[in-house]
């Protein structure tokens, strides 16, 4: 009798879970989906070249060579993974590497996050702004702090 | 053509891996909250999320972001949000810290691998993201203590 129950219990918490893991499930797809294209288009435009032209001469705060623009602005517009294929082909140091990490662990996917923060209704204008921001501080006190 | 083949296979494939996180990932959470083994989860994360304004429902979902991404740890909030269990301004911490400091393992050994230093990557994120929830959390408890 007792077994029974909790036998119950756990195949109806384990039915709960699935049911609300499929349905968050397929609210993520719903933004992630259509925003995913969007970004793979995006990445056919001129516009992160462009931005990164803009982004070149303020790399130096962060101890980066002008050249690594284009990694930050791609991370923080595509994602990661895109940045890593730049940031292979430019030999930088242990300690760029380090520094450009914690800016772009800070700041990417910032188009796909912002539109799930949006999903979970999380002042997504505020969370995404306070990311750019700290990614920014973070990488002018760590080319202060660390040692070179 | 290959455009098309690229983005919609990146797409399944992202896709696929929220879905394989997500649903596990609720599951655990309903049949822990069942048989009161949540607290238990939670606990010792508890005495340090408290001092940065967390509530005790909010600390699944942070440590789901912390460990697998936004995307994973904002598929538990969508399911929690919309049950009521957890408020506005909880949402809102929540997603500031994750974003500032998620998928902690991935982001690091990515660039770990390259060769950047992850004790550093890790530190820098956690502190950043411990001390701005702490402030932002000072001032929600103002204001409700001057509602109250």
């Amino acid at each position: 009798m007792i077994e029974n129950s909790v036998k119950s219990r756990i195949s109806s918490s384990i039915n709960l879970g699935i049911k609300s893991g499929i349905n968050s499930f397929l609210q993520l797809a719903g933004i992630m989906a259509p925003v995913y294209v969007a970004v793979a288009l995006l990445k056919l435009t001129p516009a992160i070249d462009y931005i990164s032209g803009l982004f070149e001469p303020l790399m130096i705060y962060f101890g980066l060579p002008g050249k690594s623009a284009l990694a930050y602005v791609t991370g923080s517009f595509v994602n990661i993974y895109a940045a890593l294929a730049i940031i292979a082909g430019l030999e930088l140091t242990a300690r760029q590497l380090t520094i450009i990490a914690i800016m772009l662990g800070i700041s990417h996917s910032q188009i796909m996050e912002s539109a799930i923060l949006i999903k979970m209704k999380a002042r997504p204008v505020w969370v995404t702004s306070a990311r750019v921001v700290f990614s920014f501080v973070c990488g002018v006190l760590m080319n202060i702090i660390l040692p070179e | 053509m290959e455009f098309l083949i690229a983005t919609s296979s990146g797409l399944l494939g992202l896709l696929l891996k929220v879905f394989v996180i997500v649903v596990p990932l609720m599951i655990i959470l309903e049949v822990s909250r069942e048989f009161g083994a949540l607290h238990w989860l939670t606990a010792a994360a508890f005495p340090l999320a408290r001092h940065m304004g967390f509530k005790r429902d909010s600390i699944y979902p942070l440590i789901a972001g912390i460990i697998f991404g936004i995307s994973y740890g904002g598929g538990v909030l969508i399911s929690e949000s919309n049950s009521g269990r957890i408020g506005a301004n909880q949402i809102f911490l929540i997603a500031l810290f994750l974003g500032m400091c998620h998928a902690i393992f991935e982001d690091t050994l990515l660039f770990v691998s390259l060769g950047a230093n992850g004790f550093i990557i890790v530190i820098a994120r956690s502190v950043l993201a411990i001390v701005v929830v702490s402030i932002v959390a000072l001032f929600f408890k103002e204001k409700h203590d001057q509602q109250t």
